[in-house]
C-alpha cells in the first residue's frame, strides 16, 4: 500500500510549497516526492474491502496507520480497529537512514512483538509496510518516462530502480502528479520484471491546510488479482506522537525475538 | 318603427351629413402592382343600406376592409362623421365602438358557446361580465336562437351561425355594420330569413349597413347599389335609378 | 366568459400539447422544489445544531472546507479565549462521520465536554445521560436509534471499542437526532485525538452587543493565527456541502427557469400561429392589441402555473421520497413554507410571462387584414 500511505502523507505534508518548475529532472522529482512524505507525525484512519480473485468479499475492515516521517527515520505503526479479527492487531516498521527496514507484528496484546518481514502482506490484502514507507524515493537511479493520463488527470511517468540488488521490490513505476505531489498509480516489480503489485488512486481531496491534495480513495491490485479498495475515512494529519506510539520499535524484546530465532 | 323619424328617400340625403365619406381612395398591394382600389369616391349616409355588388376581383372586400380600418389606404382620405380616418389613433377602439363585422365565412370560434361566441368582443371592454352575457342572450333572442345559445358552432346550421355572427356584430352596438358576402354561404331560404333579421334590426336601431353581394335579390333590398368595376365605382347611382335587372345583368 | 375564461379555453384546444408544455415545466419546477427545500433544509438544520446549542461563536481552523473543520489542540487556544470580554464559557467539541454497523450508513458521533451547557438543549426520552467524564458510554439521536436498531442497554461498536448505549434523546436538529454522543473525553480516546477538538464553542454573557461580538472575531483574528471565530450562520454557510447544494439548487433553478421559458415559447409560438385568422378575426372584432397580448400572455401563464403547481407537488414528493430512502435518513431535512411555493409560483409566473412575451408581441402586431386572409 506503498501509495496508499504515501498519498495519505502527500495529503500530511507541509513542506515543498514551492511549485514544481517546468524542467524538472528526474531526481528533482523523486527528492519532492520524498520530502512530500515527511510529517510530524499523522494518523489515517482507513476502511479496507478486499475483492479476492474469485469474486469473494471478506468482511471489510478498518485500521488506523499512524506515521512519523523526517529525513532520519521512517516509522510506521499500522493497527487493526475492527473487526475482531484484526483488533490488537498490530505492524510496526522503520527504516532508517542506512536504508534498513525492520518490521514486527503483534498478533495480541499478550503474545508481545515478533520479526515481520517489511515485504509481506499485512492483514491478507495487498497491504505492504514496505510500500508504506516509499524508499525508492530515496534510490539513486530515477528516469523520467515523459507524460501520462491517469484517470483523466495528467501525471509524470518516473522509474525508480533499486539501489540494492537483494531488495524484493527492484523497480517501481510511479506516475507523480505534480500539482497534488501524488502518485496516482504506482507499480512495483521484482527483480525479474514481473508486477507485484499496482496502487492507482481513485479519489483526490483537498488537504485541510496548504493547498496539497491528499487521496480519498484509492486501490491495490495484487500479482494474485487480489483487489483491496481502501477509503481514508477519518485523519489526522497533526497525529501527537506519544512516548508510547513506537516504544515497540525502540524495545530491545524485538533483538531477543530475532536472536532467539 | 324606426328610432330615426328621418329617414328618408336616398336622393334627399345630401341634406343630411353623410356618416361616411371617402375621398379619392387608392389601395396598392405588392408595391403598386395590384391596384386593389384604384380611386373610389362614395358617401354613405346615416342609416343608409349600401349594396356594393362587383365582379370578383373588382375591389369589393378591399373597400369594406379600408371602410372597417383593417387595411390601410394606400392614398385619398375617409372621414366617419367628422373624423377623418387618417387622425385616428386606436384604430381598435375606433372599431370596437363604430363598427360591426359579418364575414361569409362566419368565422366563429369553434370551441366556444353560441353564446361566448357573441360575448367574445366584450372581453377587454367596460361593463360587468353579467351586462355583456345579458345583452348577448337578448341579441341571441331577438335573432332567433333563445334555444340555440349553449350550442356549439359545429352543431349549428349555417344559417344560425351566420345569426351568431349577426350577434357578434351587434354586440358592441356599432353605428355602422360591414357585411362581405353574409348570405354567400346559404341557401336561398336561409338566406332571406338571415338577410330580414339583419336588415330588420339594423333599421330598427338606425345602423349604417354596408354589404358586398353577388346576390340580386339581395342587393334589391338595399337603399342604394354601388357597382365597382377594376378598383372604381361604375356607377354611382341611386338605388331608385337601378333596376334588379341592371343589376343581376352580366358586368 | 371573460378573458382568462377564453385563454383557459384556448389551451383546452389542444390537451395532449397543454399537458406536455405543462409537464415540461412541472419536471424543471419539482427539480427546483426538490433541491432548493433541502439546500436550505441541510443548511437550517446545521444551522439549528449550532443555535440550539446556545452557541454565539464558534472557533475552528482557518481555511478548513471539509464538511467539519479539522481537528486541533484545544487547551491554549482555549485559555486564550476565556481571557477575552464577555465570554462566558468555552466548550471544545469532536466530531466524526464513522460507521458504526455494518448494514447502516455512516454516522455522525459526537463527543461533547461532560455537563457543559451543550448538553442542555437534548431532550431525554429514554434512559439516563452519561455520569461521568471517563463513563464509556454514548447517547443516542431518536433517528439514530431507529437507523441503528439500538436501544437502551444495547451495546455499540465505535471504531473497534464497544460503548453501552445508556440512553436515547430527542434534538430539534436532524442532524443531532441522527448522532450519537458522548463526553468528549471518550471520543477523544476512541479517534485516537487526546486533548483535540474540532470547535471550540462560545457562549458569551447577556449584556454582549452585536458590536462586542465583533471585537471577539478580530481579536481571535489577531492573537490566535490560523484561526477563526465565527457565527454559526456564517461556519454553516462556509460549509462546502452547504455551498455546493446552494449552488446545485441556484443552477437548478436557472435551467428550470430557462427551459420552462423555452418551452413556453415555443408553445405558444407554435399556438399563435395556428391561431393567425383567429387573431385577424379578433381584431376585426375590436379587440385592442394590448388585448392580444393580454390573451396570449394569460395563455403562458396558465400553462407555466399549472406547471409551477404540478411542479411543486412532484418536488415536494421526490424531497419527501429521499427522506425516507434509508441512505439519507437523517441527512436531509427538507425545508417548506408558504412563502417558498409562493416564491416557486412566481418563478413560474416570470418564466410563462418571459416565455409568452415575444409570442403575444408578434400576435399583437398582425395586420389584421392579412390575418383574416389566412386560412
Ligand atoms: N393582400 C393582397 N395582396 C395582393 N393582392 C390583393 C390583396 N388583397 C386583394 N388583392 C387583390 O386586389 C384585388 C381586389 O380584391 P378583393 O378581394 O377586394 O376583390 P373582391 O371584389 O372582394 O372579389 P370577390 O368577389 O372574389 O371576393 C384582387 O385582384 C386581389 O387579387
Ligand atoms: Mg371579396
Amino acid at each position: 500500500m506503498m501509495r496508499a500511505t504515501l498519498l495519505i502523507f502527500v495529503g500530511l505534508m507541509f513542506s515543498v510549497s514551492k511549485g514544481y518548475a517546468a524542467e524538472q529532472t528526474a531526481s528533482d522529482l523523486a527528492k519532492m516526492m520524498n520530502q512530500a512524505k515527511y510529517s510530524e507525525g499523522f494518523e489515517a484512519r482507513l476502511n479496507v474491502l478486499i475483492t479476492k480473485a474469485n469474486g469473494a468479499h471478506p468482511a471489510p475492515f478498518k485500521l488506523a496507520v499512524i506515521g512519523q516521517f523526517n529525513a532520519g527515520k521512517q516509522r510506521l505503526v499500522i493497527r487493526g480497529i475492527s473487526h475482531e479479527e484484526v483488533r490488537n492487531h498490530f505492524y510496526a516498521a522503520e527504516s532508517g537512514s542506512d536504508g534498513r527496514v525492520r518490521a514486527m507484528e503483534s498478533r495480541s496484546q499478550a503474545s508481545g512483538y515478533v520479526d515481520f518481514d517489511p515485504s509481506a502482506r499485512m492483514f491478507n490484502s495487498g497491504l505492504v509496510a514496505w510500500d508504506m514507507l516509499g524508499l525508492w524515493w530515496g534510490w539513486q537511479k530515477q528516469t523520467l518516462e515523459g507524460m501520462e493520463q491517469v484517470n483523466g488527470r495528467e501525471c509524470v511517468k518516473i522509474r525508480s530502480v533499486a539501489d540494492d540488488k537483494n531488495s524484493v521490490v527492484q523497480e517501481v513505476e510511479s506516475c507523480v502528479d505534480q500539482q497534488a505531489k501524488l502518485s496516482l498509480r504506482t507499480r512495483m516489480f521484482d527483480h525479474s520484471h514481473a508486477l507485484l503489485r499496482t496502487t492507482s488512486v481513485a479519489n483526490l481531496a483537498h488537504k485541510g491546510e496548504g493547498g496539497g491534495m491528499m487521496a480519498k480513495k484509492l486501490s491495490i491490485k495484487d500479482a494474485d488479482k487480489t483487489l483491496a479498495e481502501i477509503e481514508v475515512y477519518a485523519g489526522d494529519e497533526q497525529y501527537q506522537i506519544s512516548a508510547e506510539t513506537f516504544a515497540m520499535l525502540d524495545s530491545p524484546m524485538r533483538n531477543i525475538e530475532r536472536e532467539a530465532k | 318603427m324606426s328610432t330615426d323619424p328621418h329617414i328618408l328617400p336616398n336622393n334627399l340625403s345630401s341634406a343630411r351629413l353623410p356618416i361616411l365619406r371617402i375621398e379619392g381612395l387608392t389601395l396598392h398591394f405588392d408595391g403598386g402592382q395590384t391596384k386593389a382600389l384604384n380611386g373610389v369616391d362614395l358617401d354613405v349616409c346615416e342609416g343608409e343600406f349600401v349594396a356594393i355588388v362587383g365582379a370578383s376581383g373588382s375591389g369589393k372586400s378591399s373597400l369594406l376592409n379600408v371602410i372597417g380600418t383593417l387595411d390601410i389606404p394606400s392614398s385619398g382620405e375617409l372621414f366617419f362623421g367628422a373624423q377623418p380616418y387618417s387622425k385616428i389613433k386606436d384604430t381598435s377602439l375606433f372599431r370596437r365602438e363604430n363598427i360591426g363585422f359579418v364575414f361569409q365565412s362566419f368565422n366563429l370560434i369553434s370551441t366556444l358557446s353560441a353564446l361566448d361566441n357573441v360575448i367574445v368582443p366584450t372581453i377587454g371592454c367596460a361593463g360587468s361580465d353579467h351586462e355583456h352575457k345579458a345583452r348577448a342572450e337578448s341579441l341571441l333572442i331577438e335573432l332567433g336562437l333563445r334555444e340555440r345559445m349553449a350550442h356549439f358552432p359545429g352543431k349549428l346550421s349555417g344559417g344560425e351561425r351566420q345569426r351568431v355572427a349577426i350577434a357578434r356584430a351587434l354586440i358592441n352596438r356599432p353605428r355602422m355594420v360591414l357585411a362581405d358576402e353574409p348570405t354567400g354561404s346559404l341557401d336561398s331560404d336561409n338566406a332571406i330569413q338571415v338577410l330580414d333579421l339583419l336588415t330588420g334590426i339594423v333599421k330598427q336601431q338606425g345602423l349604417t349597413l354596408v354589404m358586398v353581394t353577388h346576390d340580386a335579390s339581395v342587393s334589391a333590398r338595399a337603399d342604394r347599389v354601388v357597382r365597382m368595376r377594376d378598383g372604381k365605382i361604375a356607377l354611382p347611382v341611386g338605388a331608385y335609378g337601378d333596376t334588379p335587372e341592371l343589376i343581376g345583368g352580366a358586368p | 366568459m371573460n378573458l382568462f375564461r377564453f385563454a383557459l379555453n384556448n389551451l383546452q384546444r389542444r390537451p395532449a400539447r397543454t399537458s406536455l408544455t405543462v409537464s415540461a415545466i412541472a419536471l424543471g419546477i419539482a427539480a427546483v422544489v426538490a433541491l432548493t427545500s433541502i439546500a436550505w433544509g441541510f443548511e437550517a438544520s446545521w444551522q439549528k445544531a449550532n443555535d440550539a446549542r446556545g452557541t454565539d461563536l464558534i472557533v475552528t481552523r482557518a481555511a478548513s472546507e471539509n464538511t467539519m473543520p479539522s481537528p486541533f489542540r484545544a487547551e491554549k487556544v482555549q485559555q486564550v479565549l476565556a481571557a477575552l470580554p464577555h465570554v462566558k464559557e468555552v466548550v471544545g467539541l469532536l466530531s466524526e462521520m464513522l460507521t458504526v454497523s455494518d448494514d447502516a450508513p455512516p454516522v455522525f458521533v459526537f463527543g461533547w465536554v461532560y455537563s457543559s451547557y451543550l448538553w442542555e438543549h437534548l431532550k431525554l426520552v429514554e434512559g439516563r445521560w452519561p455520569n461521568a467524564s471517563a463513563e464509556p458510554v454514548v447517547v443516542i439521536g431518536a433517528l439514530a436509534a431507529e437507523m441503528l436498531h439500538k436501544k437502551t442497554g444495547d451495546q455499540v461498536e465505535i471504531e473497534g471499542k464497544s460503548f453501552q448505549v445508556v440512553g436515547i434523546f430527542e434534538s430539534n436538529a436532524v442532524v443531532e437526532n441522527g448522532a450519537l454522543l458522548m463526553t468528549l473525553e471518550q471520543a477523544q480516546q476512541v479517534t485516537d485525538k487526546p486533548g483535540k477538538v474540532n470547535v471550540l464553542n462560545i457562549k458569551v454573557d447577556a449584556n454582549t452587543t452585536e458590536a462586542d461580538l465583533r471585537n471577539i472575531k478580530e481579536q481571535v483574528k489577531m492573537t490566535l493565527p490560523g484561526f477563526v471565530a465565527i457565527t454559526s450562520g456564517e461556519l454553516v454557510s462556509q460549509n462546502a456541502v452547504v455551498r455546493i447544494s446552494k449552488a446545485m439548487s441556484n443552477a437548478t433553478i436557472l435551467i428550470a427557469g430557462l427551459v420552462g421559458a423555452l418551452v413556453v415559447f415555443n408553445t405558444m409560438l407554435m399556438s399563435i400561429n395556428e391561431r393567425t385568422r383567429e387573431i385577424g378575426i379578433l381584431l376585426a372584432l375590436g379587440w385592442q392589441r394590448g388585448t392580444i397580448m393580454k390573451l396570449v400572455i394569460s395563455e403562458s401563464v396558465i400553462l407555466s402555473l399549472l406547471g409551477g403547481l404540478v411542479g411543486i407537488l412532484v418536488g415536494v414528493g421526490i424531497a419527501w421520497g429521499l427522506e425516507h430512502i434509508e441512505l439519507m435518513r437523517g441527512k436531509i431535512d427538507a425545508i417548506f413554507s408558504i412563502p417558498f411555493f409562493l416564491e416557486v409560483q412566481a418563478l413560474s409566473i416570470v418564466l410563462g410571462i418571459c416565455g409568452g412575451f415575444y409570442p403575444a408581441f408578434k400576435a399583437s402586431r398582425l395586420l389584421p387584414s392579412s390575418a383574416l386572409r389566412q386560412e
